[in-house]
């Protein structure tokens, strides 16, 4: 009777932390998961995993973290783990970097460059600079999934490549090939948008 | 790897299949053999070398990246705070089962 009294007691007191941590935390979250997995219905159910995980486990946060940090590492972990299964079996077409559209816009039908990469002139002022970051942000948001969800898992959120690869060996290549297509999607949009020509002289004459 | 396949190697090596091993070097250790031929490659391609610098400098400009203004703006729906409100509620219901 006690022990059942007692785990009642916990339980309200589980929920209404978990209420707390919702509305503390929840659009932190959610602006986390929508910047990784695009779409908002799965961003959404991604969150509210990670409150339920959290609720249900709340003797794994010690407070060496911040509440906040201790979320998003367990929404991290969702993010990861979906992404590892939706490249399983969505995605388990071959994809390669010379079938990809980004190849045939760079490169010739015998892998030579079709415009040479220019030199860009990052001076470490550029990353003070709130227009660039416009720029950089929009030529981000331009990516499609999954290469986005992929090169923001493992550039902003610091995962190896191989915790991205799935578990079928088959997959296993894609990891690689998105984050190039990735790369290369991005370097053109910021060469195109900042670095080139025309745009350069727009951003060095004020 | 003798020296003369390797030299073969270098010279055969195309831009695109160079930019994809410099790409991969980011994410991970490629074999020696890999490793020498991109090595050998960007001595001779210029395009390639800026290439890399590029993408060095695509990783450290995503890990300076500012809080990006599009993402502050993301706000859960109320529909959502609700239904998550509700979920935690079961939780303590003992509705295991969710």
């Amino acid at each position: 009777m006690t022990q059942s009294s007692d785990r009642s007691t916990n339980a309200k007191r589980e929920t209404a932390q978990g209420i707390e941590w919702l509305s503390d935390h929840g659009d932190a979250l959610y602006a986390y998961a929508r910047s990784r997995v695009g779409r908002r219905e799965l961003a959404e159910d991604l969150v509210q995993e990670t409150f339920l995980a959290a609720v249900k486990s709340p003797m794994s946060f010690r407070g060496d973290a911040s509440v906040r940090t201790w979320l998003v590492s367990i929404l991290k972990r969702k993010v990861v783990d979906h992404y590892r299964k939706s490249s399983t079996s969505r995605e388990a077409e071959n994809e390669s970097f010379r079938g990809s559209q980004e190849h045939q816009s760079s490169f010739t039908s015998s892998g030579k460059w079709k415009n040479a990469p220019s030199v860009w002139k990052t001076p470490p002022e550029i990353l003070e600079d709130r227009e660039f970051w416009l720029i950089f942000e929009s030529c981000l948001g331009k990516l499609p999934n999954p290469l986005s969800s992929a090169f923001k898992l493992r550039e902003l959120d610091g995962i190896e490549a191989e915790t991205l690869k799935g578990p079928d060996p088959a997959s296993a290549g894609n990891i690689r090939v998105r984050l190039h297509r990735a790369r290369h999607l991005l370097r053109s949009c910021l060469e195109k948008n900042w670095f080139g020509d025309g745009s350069r002289k727009r951003a060095k004459s004020s | 790897m003798s020296r003369s396949s390797w030299i073969q190697r270098v010279f055969a090596m195309r831009c695109d299949d160079a930019a994809e091993l410099i790409s991969a070097s980011l994410d991970e250790e490629l074999s020696a053999f890999d490793r020498l031929t991109m090595k050998g490659h960007l001595l001779l391609c210029r395009s390639c070398c800026r290439f890399r610098k590029q993408l060095s400098f695509l990783r450290l400009a995503m890990s300076k990246t500012p809080p990006l203004t599009g993402e502050k703006e993301k706000q859960l729906s109320t529909e959502c705070r609700h239904r998550i409100e509700r979920a935690i509620n079961d939780l303590d219901n003992g509705d295991q089962g969710h």
